[in-house]
Protein backbone atom coordinates (compact mmCIF):
# COMPACT_ATOMS: atom_id res chain seq x y z
CA UNK A 1 0.00 0.00 0.00
CA UNK A 2 0.95 3.24 -0.90
CA UNK A 3 -1.48 5.70 0.75
CA UNK A 4 -0.33 9.36 2.16
CA UNK A 5 -0.53 12.90 2.01
CA UNK A 6 1.09 15.51 0.41
CA UNK A 7 3.36 17.54 2.09
CA UNK A 8 3.40 20.70 -0.33
CA UNK A 9 -0.55 20.58 0.23
CA UNK A 10 -0.05 20.58 3.91
CA UNK A 11 1.84 23.49 4.08
CA UNK A 12 -0.62 24.96 1.68
CA UNK A 13 -3.37 23.89 4.19
CA UNK A 14 -1.95 25.37 6.93
CA UNK A 15 -0.68 28.20 5.44
CA UNK A 16 -4.46 29.40 4.37
CA UNK A 17 -5.73 29.64 7.73
CA UNK A 18 -2.70 31.47 9.35
CA UNK A 19 -3.66 34.07 6.75
CA UNK A 20 -6.96 34.43 7.72
CA UNK A 21 -5.99 36.65 10.10
CA UNK A 22 -3.01 37.13 13.13
CA UNK A 23 -1.40 34.08 14.55
CA UNK A 24 -1.80 34.90 18.25
CA UNK A 25 -1.09 32.90 21.63
CA UNK A 26 -3.27 32.81 24.79
CA UNK A 27 -2.05 31.59 28.13
CA UNK A 28 -4.95 29.11 29.49
CA UNK A 29 -5.64 28.71 32.95
CA UNK A 30 -4.84 25.63 34.50
CA UNK A 31 -8.78 23.89 35.18
CA UNK A 32 -9.38 24.38 30.81
CA UNK A 33 -9.60 21.07 29.25
CA UNK A 34 -9.85 21.30 25.44
CA UNK A 35 -12.09 20.02 23.17
CA UNK A 36 -11.09 19.58 19.85
CA UNK A 37 -14.63 19.18 18.54
CA UNK A 38 -16.48 21.63 20.53
CA UNK A 39 -13.48 24.23 21.17
CA UNK A 40 -13.74 25.80 17.18
CA UNK A 41 -13.28 29.64 17.45
CA UNK A 42 -11.94 31.65 20.31
CA UNK A 43 -14.81 32.73 21.13
CA UNK A 44 -15.90 29.05 22.42
CA UNK A 45 -12.56 29.37 24.70
CA UNK A 46 -11.90 32.92 25.59
CA UNK A 47 -13.55 32.74 28.98
CA UNK A 48 -11.13 30.20 29.76
CA UNK A 49 -7.63 32.02 28.80
CA UNK A 50 -5.64 32.85 32.52
CA UNK A 51 -6.43 35.85 34.49
CA UNK A 52 -3.87 38.40 33.99
CA UNK A 53 -2.60 37.35 30.57
CA UNK A 54 -3.50 38.91 27.11
CA UNK A 55 -2.96 37.57 23.83
CA UNK A 56 0.13 37.18 22.32
CA UNK A 57 0.74 37.96 18.47
CA UNK A 58 3.02 35.24 17.25
CA UNK A 59 6.11 36.90 15.20
CA UNK A 60 8.60 35.16 12.59
CA UNK A 61 5.67 32.56 11.69
CA UNK A 62 7.11 29.34 9.00
CA UNK A 63 5.25 26.79 8.12
CA UNK A 64 8.12 24.09 7.08
CA UNK A 65 8.07 20.72 4.61
CA UNK A 66 10.75 18.14 7.04
CA UNK A 67 11.20 15.40 4.16
CA UNK A 68 13.37 13.53 7.31
CA UNK A 69 9.74 13.55 9.02
CA UNK A 70 7.70 13.43 6.56
CA UNK A 71 5.66 16.51 8.03
CA UNK A 72 5.14 19.73 8.03
CA UNK A 73 5.99 21.95 10.85
CA UNK A 74 4.60 25.26 12.42
CA UNK A 75 7.06 27.37 14.38
CA UNK A 76 7.52 30.75 15.45
CA UNK A 77 9.76 33.27 17.95
CA UNK A 78 9.56 32.59 21.50
CA UNK A 79 6.47 34.18 23.09
CA UNK A 80 6.43 36.08 26.26
CA UNK A 81 4.37 38.73 28.47
CA UNK A 82 5.87 41.32 30.73
CA UNK A 83 4.78 41.90 34.43
CA UNK A 84 1.75 39.68 34.39
CA UNK A 85 0.71 37.48 37.39
CA UNK A 86 -0.81 34.52 36.93
CA UNK A 87 -0.78 30.78 36.69
CA UNK A 88 -1.18 28.56 33.75
CA UNK A 89 -0.18 25.46 32.40
CA UNK A 90 -0.94 24.85 28.84
CA UNK A 91 -1.40 27.85 26.18
CA UNK A 92 -3.76 27.61 22.29
CA UNK A 93 -2.79 28.61 19.04
CA UNK A 94 -5.45 30.66 17.08
CA UNK A 95 -6.06 33.47 14.16
CA UNK A 96 -7.85 36.00 15.27
CA UNK A 97 -9.65 37.62 12.34
CA UNK A 98 -11.20 39.86 14.30
CA UNK A 99 -14.29 38.20 15.04
CA UNK A 100 -13.95 35.85 18.23
CA UNK A 101 -16.83 33.97 16.71
CA UNK A 102 -14.64 33.36 13.48
CA UNK A 103 -11.23 33.45 14.92
CA UNK A 104 -10.06 29.55 14.28
CA UNK A 105 -8.43 27.56 17.48
CA UNK A 106 -5.81 25.30 16.09
CA UNK A 107 -3.90 23.94 18.34
CA UNK A 108 -3.93 23.31 22.80
CA UNK A 109 -0.01 22.62 23.52
CA UNK A 110 0.88 21.64 27.75
CA UNK A 111 3.88 23.33 29.17
CA UNK A 112 5.90 20.60 29.73
CA UNK A 113 7.21 22.18 33.20
CA UNK A 114 3.90 22.24 34.33
CA UNK A 115 2.30 24.99 36.06
CA UNK A 116 3.83 28.58 35.61
CA UNK A 117 3.49 31.47 38.05
CA UNK A 118 4.76 34.40 37.56
CA UNK A 119 4.67 37.52 40.28
CA UNK A 120 4.64 40.57 38.07
CA UNK A 121 7.22 39.18 35.88
CA UNK A 122 7.69 37.79 32.18
CA UNK A 123 6.07 34.85 31.72
CA UNK A 124 7.65 32.94 28.47
CA UNK A 125 8.10 30.33 26.54
CA UNK A 126 10.55 28.32 24.64
CA UNK A 127 9.36 26.87 21.90
CA UNK A 128 10.70 23.34 20.50
CA UNK A 129 13.10 23.12 18.24
CA UNK A 130 10.88 21.89 15.78
CA UNK A 131 8.21 23.77 16.47
CA UNK A 132 4.27 24.31 18.76
CA UNK A 133 3.12 21.31 16.35
CA UNK A 134 3.44 19.43 13.03
CA UNK A 135 0.95 17.26 10.23
CA UNK A 136 2.71 14.41 9.36
CA UNK A 137 2.11 13.09 5.62
CA UNK A 138 1.83 9.55 6.51
CA UNK B 1 15.56 39.42 39.50
CA UNK B 2 17.01 41.66 42.23
CA UNK B 3 15.79 41.85 45.83
CA UNK B 4 13.47 44.74 46.80
CA UNK B 5 15.58 46.90 47.88
CA UNK B 6 14.82 49.94 50.89
CA UNK B 7 15.81 53.58 48.59
CA UNK B 8 15.27 55.52 52.29
CA UNK B 9 13.47 55.61 55.47
CA UNK B 10 11.91 58.70 57.34
CA UNK B 11 10.38 58.95 61.15
CA UNK B 12 9.22 61.06 63.51
CA UNK B 13 8.46 60.79 67.14
CA UNK B 14 6.02 63.06 69.13
CA UNK B 15 4.37 63.99 72.26
CA UNK B 16 1.98 66.59 71.48
CA UNK B 17 -1.60 65.45 72.20
CA UNK B 18 -2.54 66.11 68.38
CA UNK B 19 -4.70 64.18 66.71
CA UNK B 20 -2.08 62.85 63.95
CA UNK B 21 1.76 62.57 63.31
CA UNK B 22 3.23 64.11 60.39
CA UNK B 23 6.28 61.75 58.90
CA UNK B 24 8.85 63.63 56.30
CA UNK B 25 8.28 62.21 53.03
CA UNK B 26 11.33 59.83 52.81
CA UNK B 27 14.63 60.96 50.87
CA UNK B 28 14.29 60.49 47.02
CA UNK B 29 10.79 59.08 47.20
CA UNK B 30 9.54 58.66 43.11
CA UNK B 31 6.79 57.86 41.92
CA UNK B 32 6.60 54.00 41.21
CA UNK B 33 8.49 53.17 45.08
CA UNK B 34 6.12 51.18 47.20
CA UNK B 35 5.75 53.19 50.84
CA UNK B 36 5.48 51.30 54.09
CA UNK B 37 4.28 52.88 56.84
CA UNK B 38 4.13 51.79 60.78
CA UNK B 39 2.52 53.81 62.97
CA UNK B 40 2.06 53.44 66.55
CA UNK B 41 -0.14 55.17 69.42
CA UNK B 42 -0.64 55.41 73.71
CA UNK B 43 -2.50 57.21 74.89
CA UNK B 44 -3.32 56.49 78.67
CA UNK B 45 -6.91 55.89 79.69
CA UNK B 46 -8.63 56.65 76.98
CA UNK B 47 -9.98 55.05 73.38
CA UNK B 48 -7.86 55.74 70.66
CA UNK B 49 -7.69 54.11 66.88
CA UNK B 50 -5.65 54.59 64.17
CA UNK B 51 -7.06 56.21 60.83
CA UNK B 52 -6.16 54.90 57.40
CA UNK B 53 -5.01 57.84 55.61
CA UNK B 54 -6.69 58.43 51.96
CA UNK B 55 -5.26 56.68 49.20
CA UNK B 56 -3.10 54.39 51.52
CA UNK B 57 -4.00 50.62 52.23
CA UNK B 58 -3.89 48.69 55.62
CA UNK B 59 -1.44 46.23 56.09
CA UNK B 60 -2.04 45.07 59.49
CA UNK B 61 -2.84 46.26 62.43
CA UNK B 62 -1.46 44.92 65.83
CA UNK B 63 -3.85 46.36 69.10
CA UNK B 64 -1.76 46.05 72.48
CA UNK B 65 -5.24 46.47 74.13
CA UNK B 66 -8.15 47.67 73.29
CA UNK B 67 -8.44 51.35 74.38
CA UNK B 68 -5.19 52.97 73.96
CA UNK B 69 -2.01 51.06 72.14
CA UNK B 70 -1.75 49.93 68.83
CA UNK B 71 0.70 49.58 66.01
CA UNK B 72 0.08 50.05 62.60
CA UNK B 73 1.32 49.18 58.99
CA UNK B 74 0.04 50.52 56.00
CA UNK B 75 1.28 50.30 51.97
CA UNK B 76 0.91 52.62 48.99
CA UNK B 77 2.34 52.74 45.65
CA UNK B 78 3.70 56.17 45.48
CA UNK B 79 2.27 58.73 42.78
CA UNK B 80 3.63 61.45 41.21
CA UNK B 81 1.64 63.54 43.89
CA UNK B 82 3.47 61.57 46.46
CA UNK B 83 6.68 62.04 44.68
CA UNK B 84 6.12 65.55 44.78
CA UNK B 85 4.27 65.73 48.79
CA UNK B 86 7.13 67.05 51.53
CA UNK B 87 5.24 65.02 54.38
CA UNK B 88 2.62 62.55 55.14
CA UNK B 89 -0.33 62.78 57.52
CA UNK B 90 -1.22 59.97 59.89
CA UNK B 91 -4.42 60.82 61.36
CA UNK B 92 -6.20 59.47 65.04
CA UNK B 93 -9.67 59.24 66.51
CA UNK B 94 -8.76 62.13 68.87
CA UNK B 95 -5.67 63.60 70.02
CA UNK B 96 -2.89 61.27 70.99
CA UNK B 97 -0.47 61.76 73.82
CA UNK B 98 2.32 59.96 72.10
CA UNK B 99 3.11 58.51 68.50
CA UNK B 100 5.44 57.37 66.57
CA UNK B 101 5.84 56.88 62.59
CA UNK B 102 8.01 55.46 59.91
CA UNK B 103 8.02 55.93 55.89
CA UNK B 104 9.88 53.23 53.92
CA UNK B 105 10.27 53.97 49.85
CA UNK B 106 11.07 50.90 48.39
CA UNK B 107 12.23 49.71 45.20
CA UNK B 108 11.62 47.37 42.99
CA UNK B 109 8.86 45.78 44.52
CA UNK B 110 6.05 43.00 42.12
CA UNK B 111 3.69 45.37 40.32
CA UNK B 112 0.24 44.55 41.86
CA UNK B 113 2.02 41.82 44.39
CA UNK B 114 3.87 44.10 46.50
CA UNK B 115 3.34 42.30 49.83
CA UNK B 116 1.28 39.23 50.10
CA UNK B 117 2.51 37.76 53.39
CA UNK B 118 2.35 39.51 56.50
CA UNK B 119 1.88 38.81 60.48
CA UNK B 120 0.99 40.84 63.76
CA UNK B 121 1.77 39.80 67.35
CA UNK B 122 1.41 41.42 70.90
CA UNK B 123 2.55 40.54 74.51
CA UNK B 124 2.34 42.64 77.72
CA UNK B 125 3.77 41.65 80.64
CA UNK B 126 7.33 40.31 79.41
CA UNK B 127 10.23 41.21 82.37
CA UNK B 128 12.88 41.06 80.07
CA UNK B 129 14.97 43.03 77.91
CA UNK B 130 14.51 40.32 74.93
CA UNK B 131 11.48 40.42 72.90
CA UNK B 132 10.74 37.59 70.45
CA UNK B 133 7.92 36.85 68.75
CA UNK B 134 7.44 33.24 67.29
CA UNK B 135 6.80 33.79 63.48
CA UNK B 136 4.85 31.68 60.44
CA UNK B 137 5.81 33.49 57.45
CA UNK B 138 6.48 31.50 54.11
CA UNK B 139 7.80 33.45 51.04
CA UNK B 140 6.08 33.15 48.00
CA UNK B 141 8.74 34.55 45.87
CA UNK B 142 12.41 33.16 45.72
CA UNK B 143 13.58 36.96 46.01
CA UNK B 144 11.68 39.46 49.00
CA UNK B 145 12.85 42.12 51.46
CA UNK B 146 11.76 41.71 54.86
CA UNK B 147 10.81 44.57 57.14
CA UNK B 148 9.84 44.58 60.59
CA UNK B 149 8.50 47.35 62.80
CA UNK B 150 8.53 47.29 66.74
CA UNK B 151 6.42 49.18 69.21
CA UNK B 152 6.88 49.00 72.57
CA UNK B 153 6.22 51.13 75.74
CA UNK B 154 7.33 51.54 79.07
CA UNK B 155 6.55 53.45 82.40
CA UNK B 156 8.76 55.78 84.03
CA UNK B 157 11.83 55.19 82.07
CA UNK B 158 14.68 57.91 82.28
CA UNK B 159 15.11 57.81 78.15
CA UNK B 160 13.02 56.39 75.37
CA UNK B 161 13.95 52.66 75.10
CA UNK B 162 16.31 51.94 72.29
CA UNK B 163 16.43 48.64 70.63
CA UNK B 164 19.46 46.34 69.16
CA UNK B 165 20.22 42.69 68.19
CA UNK B 166 17.84 42.22 65.87
CA UNK B 167 17.62 38.08 64.45
CA UNK B 168 15.40 36.27 62.56
CA UNK B 169 15.20 32.54 62.43
CA UNK B 170 16.13 31.33 59.74
CA UNK B 171 19.09 33.71 60.41
CA UNK B 172 19.21 36.85 58.16
CA UNK B 173 21.82 39.85 58.30
CA UNK B 174 19.31 42.75 58.97
CA UNK B 175 19.91 46.46 58.95
CA UNK B 176 18.22 48.74 61.45
CA UNK B 177 16.45 51.61 60.42
CA UNK B 178 14.17 53.35 62.27
CA UNK B 179 15.29 53.60 66.86
CA UNK B 180 13.24 56.19 67.59
CA UNK B 181 11.53 57.19 70.92
CA UNK B 182 9.35 59.94 73.01
CA UNK B 183 8.40 59.91 76.82
CA UNK B 184 6.38 61.75 78.04
CA UNK B 185 6.17 64.26 81.68
CA UNK B 186 5.18 61.12 83.60
CA UNK B 187 8.42 59.28 82.29
CA UNK B 188 6.15 57.19 80.45
CA UNK B 189 7.35 56.27 77.03
CA UNK B 190 7.00 54.43 73.64
CA UNK B 191 9.51 53.33 70.92
CA UNK B 192 9.37 52.19 67.47
CA UNK B 193 12.31 50.07 65.51
CA UNK B 194 12.50 49.10 62.26
CA UNK B 195 14.52 46.28 60.57
CA UNK B 196 14.82 45.10 57.39
CA UNK B 197 16.71 42.36 54.57
CA UNK B 198 17.24 40.88 51.93
CA UNK B 199 15.34 37.24 52.49
CA UNK B 200 16.20 34.67 50.04
CA UNK B 201 14.37 31.51 49.41
CA UNK B 202 10.85 30.17 50.09
CA UNK B 203 12.01 28.80 53.93
CA UNK B 204 9.36 30.11 56.33
CA UNK B 205 10.40 32.28 59.00
CA UNK B 206 10.10 31.03 62.06
CA UNK B 207 11.07 33.74 65.14
CA UNK B 208 12.49 37.32 65.40
CA UNK B 209 13.72 39.35 68.05
CA UNK B 210 15.13 42.30 69.50
CA UNK B 211 16.87 43.67 72.53
CA UNK B 212 15.71 46.29 74.27
CA UNK B 213 17.85 49.06 76.25
CA UNK B 214 15.31 48.16 79.82
CA UNK B 215 13.62 45.41 80.80
CA UNK B 216 10.27 45.64 79.54
CA UNK B 217 7.27 45.91 81.76
CA UNK B 218 3.59 45.42 81.41
CA UNK B 219 3.14 48.26 79.05
CA UNK B 220 2.71 46.38 75.84
CA UNK B 221 4.75 45.54 72.76
CA UNK B 222 4.00 44.95 69.34
CA UNK B 223 5.34 43.72 66.06
CA UNK B 224 4.73 43.73 62.20
CA UNK B 225 6.74 42.04 60.02
CA UNK B 226 5.89 41.67 56.37
CA UNK B 227 7.68 40.24 53.14
CA UNK B 228 8.09 42.81 50.02
CA UNK B 229 8.07 40.33 46.49
CA UNK B 230 10.61 40.55 44.07
CA UNK B 231 8.88 39.97 40.50
CA UNK B 232 8.85 36.20 39.88
CA UNK B 233 9.68 35.45 35.99
CA UNK B 234 8.24 31.86 34.92
CA UNK B 235 9.44 30.37 31.25
CA UNK B 236 8.38 26.86 30.37
CA UNK B 237 8.98 25.25 26.86
CA UNK B 238 6.64 22.48 24.65
CA UNK B 239 6.87 19.49 22.86
CA UNK B 240 6.46 18.87 19.53
CA UNK B 241 2.59 18.16 19.19
CA UNK B 242 2.84 15.66 15.91
CA UNK B 243 -0.34 15.00 14.08
CA UNK B 244 -0.64 11.59 12.15
CA UNK B 245 -3.21 10.98 10.09
CA UNK B 246 -5.42 7.79 10.11
CA UNK B 247 -6.02 5.47 6.60
CA UNK B 248 -8.99 4.35 6.30
CA UNK B 249 -9.39 0.75 4.93
CA UNK B 250 -11.12 1.11 0.97
CA UNK B 251 -14.80 1.35 0.31
CA UNK B 252 -15.84 -1.82 -1.41
CA UNK B 253 -15.81 -4.98 0.21
CA UNK B 254 -14.51 -7.76 -2.15
CA UNK B 255 -16.39 -10.82 -2.34
CA UNK B 256 -14.94 -14.53 -2.93
CA UNK B 257 -16.73 -16.90 -5.87
CA UNK B 258 -19.16 -18.21 -3.70
CA UNK B 259 -22.60 -18.70 -6.18
CA UNK B 260 -25.48 -20.19 -5.36
CA UNK B 261 -28.28 -21.41 -8.27
CA UNK B 262 -32.02 -21.78 -8.33
CA UNK B 263 -32.91 -25.31 -9.35
CA UNK B 264 -33.57 -25.65 -12.92
CA UNK B 265 -36.71 -27.50 -13.53
CA UNK B 266 -37.16 -29.20 -16.98
CA UNK B 267 -40.40 -30.26 -18.20
CA UNK B 268 -40.25 -32.48 -21.37
CA UNK B 269 -42.46 -31.63 -24.42
CA UNK B 270 -44.29 -34.45 -26.09
CA UNK B 271 -44.44 -34.87 -29.25
CA UNK B 272 -46.97 -37.00 -32.01
CA UNK B 273 -45.18 -38.63 -34.74
CA UNK B 274 -46.02 -35.47 -36.72
CA UNK B 275 -43.73 -33.44 -34.69
CA UNK B 276 -46.81 -31.82 -32.99
CA UNK B 277 -46.45 -31.79 -29.33
CA UNK B 278 -49.50 -33.24 -27.97
CA UNK B 279 -50.66 -33.68 -24.15
CA UNK B 280 -51.16 -36.91 -23.16
CA UNK B 281 -54.21 -37.82 -21.57
CA UNK B 282 -54.38 -38.74 -18.32
CA UNK B 283 -55.52 -42.51 -17.42
CA UNK B 284 -58.12 -42.98 -14.29
CA UNK B 285 -57.52 -47.04 -13.87
CA UNK B 286 -60.99 -48.80 -13.43
CA UNK B 287 -61.45 -51.62 -10.55
CA UNK B 288 -63.16 -54.52 -12.24
CA UNK B 289 -64.86 -56.07 -10.20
Amino acid sequence: MASTLHLKALEIQLDAILALGTPKLSFMATTFVPNSGTDQYFSDISAEVASGTTAVTLASITTTIDTVNNRVELDTADPSLSTVTTTTNKYCLWVDTGVAATSPVLATIDIVEGTLSPIAGTLSITVNAEGHYALKAV
Amino acid sequence: MAFPAVRSVASNAVQTGAANIIVTKPTGLTAGDLMVAFVSLWHPGADRTHVTPSGWTVVQVAVIDTDNRALACYKKVADSSDAAASDFTFAFSAGVDKSTGAIYAITGAASGNEITIFEADVSSTLGTSLLTYTTALTPVVSESLVVCGWHVGHTSIASPITSSLPTLTPTTTLAENVDIGVRDGASDGISLFCYSGSYSGLTQITSRSITTSVSLNGDGCASIILLVNAPQNAAGTNSLLEVQPTIFTDAGVIVEGIGTNALFDVSPTLLSQSGNSITLPVWTPVIKT
